[in-house]
């Protein structure tokens, strides 16, 4: 399995979830470009974060190593970066991403587990934000 | 025959097989904490220095019988995108002490909160540890707000500084703390990981 499918499956896990759409105040059955503009796919900040664009989320993987008992597993990261108006808000988002993601697997292709988050200054006026990182495990065949 | 050649282990020969293992399994967890350690820097262009010179791997040390990994930088920016700069630097640098203390650092810049400051006439060393010379017009007052409402003095101070934002405060981007961190689980468990997969039974002979 490759990032681009299993950051589509990560961000189908976030999009479904009625907590975390309510952030933004999207529901599940709120239009999939209105939830695909909330959940992005992508590091980069230019122009995407500003303090009209918050509550929003970056997803995106990161450069792992394969497993050394099982070279057919891919130890990978995904990231999600939580920007809010303030440090509690992205927080909190955060914390219900890992709340949604730890020990979520797809039998036989994920595993993901919590690593790590931390909480950093964005340099956006009115922006705050939240890291937490997950190592996920795929089985790449 | 005597039990010991029965049931003899090459100890020596499993040693040097499993010290290889955990050398390679170094060498690219070094490789993973680089990568990730790049990936957070972004694509600022003040940071390409840091980029570049970003290097790991496996240390060598003879005869110690410790295998060492290492990741550094050798670009004098990393402390700035480790720590930040101007007001938005992070105050819990345990250095933060002795930079201020040290000949690099601005007296003037305290009454501003900490934020980058013009200098008093003179020669100063930059952080670049480069030797600068300044006439003292702008001393004491806040660069990073003249930047912001000054569009004229903004730039002349990027032509005169022959680099992109000039005076900005940077925040901290913890790239390397983060780095390590993120990669705690990874580590221990991969090391783990050679421990448990190692054939210590094919060493007896």
């Amino acid at each position: 399995m490759n990032s681009a499918d299993l950051l589509n499956q990560i961000f189908a896990v976030l999009a479904n979830d009625a907590t975390f759409l309510n952030f933004k105040g999207l529901t599940p059955t709120s239009d999939i470009a209105d939830k695909a503009a909330y959940i992005q796919k992508g590091q980069e900040t230019d122009g995407v974060v500003t303090n009209e664009t918050i509550p929003i989320c970056l997803l995106y993987p990161e450069a792992g190593t394969a497993d050394t008992r099982t070279l057919t597993v891919y130890i990978g990261k995904v990231v999600i970066d939580c920007f809010a108006a303030n440090w509690n808000a992205a927080a909190v988002m955060a914390g219900q991403a890992q709340k949604l993601l730890h020990n979520w697997h797809v039998h036989g292709i994920y595993v993901a587990r919590f690593a790590y988050d931390t909480s950093f200054k964005t340099g956006i006026v009115g922006v705050k934000g939240h890291r937490v990182f997950f190592d996920v495990n795929s089985y790449i065949g | 025959m005597a039990l010991e050649q029965l049931l003899s282990f090459d100890g020596d020969g499993a040693y040097e097989a499993f010290k290889q293992k955990v050398e390679a399994i170094v060498e690219k967890l070094c490789d993973t904490i680089l990568s990730n350690a790049k990936t957070s820097l972004g694509s600022d262009e003040f940071y390409e220095a840091v980029r570049g010179s970003l290097h790991g791997g496996l240390v060598k040390m003879a005869e110690d019988g410790m295998v060492t990994g290492q990741v550094g930088t050798d670009a004098w920016q990393a402390f700035i995108a480790e720590w930040g700069s101007g007001s938005e630097m992070d105050e819990d640098n345990p250095e933060l002490v002795s930079y201020k203390a040290s000949t690099y650092w601005n007296e003037l810049r305290s009454a501003n909160d900490d934020a980058i400051t013009g200098r008093p006439a003179g020669q100063y060393l930059g952080l670049d540890d480069k030797v600068h010379r300044t006439y003292g017009k702008l001393a004491g007052v806040n660069l990073e707000w003249l930047m912001a409402i000054d569009p004229e003095f903004a730039a002349w101070a990027e032509k005169v500084t022959n680099g992109p934002n000039p005076f900005k405060a940077r925040v901290p981007l913890h790239f390397m703390r983060t780095a390590l961190e993120s990669n705690r689980n990874l580590i221990m468990d991969q090391l783990n990981g050679v421990l448990e997969t190692f054939q210590f039974g094919d060493f007896f002979i």
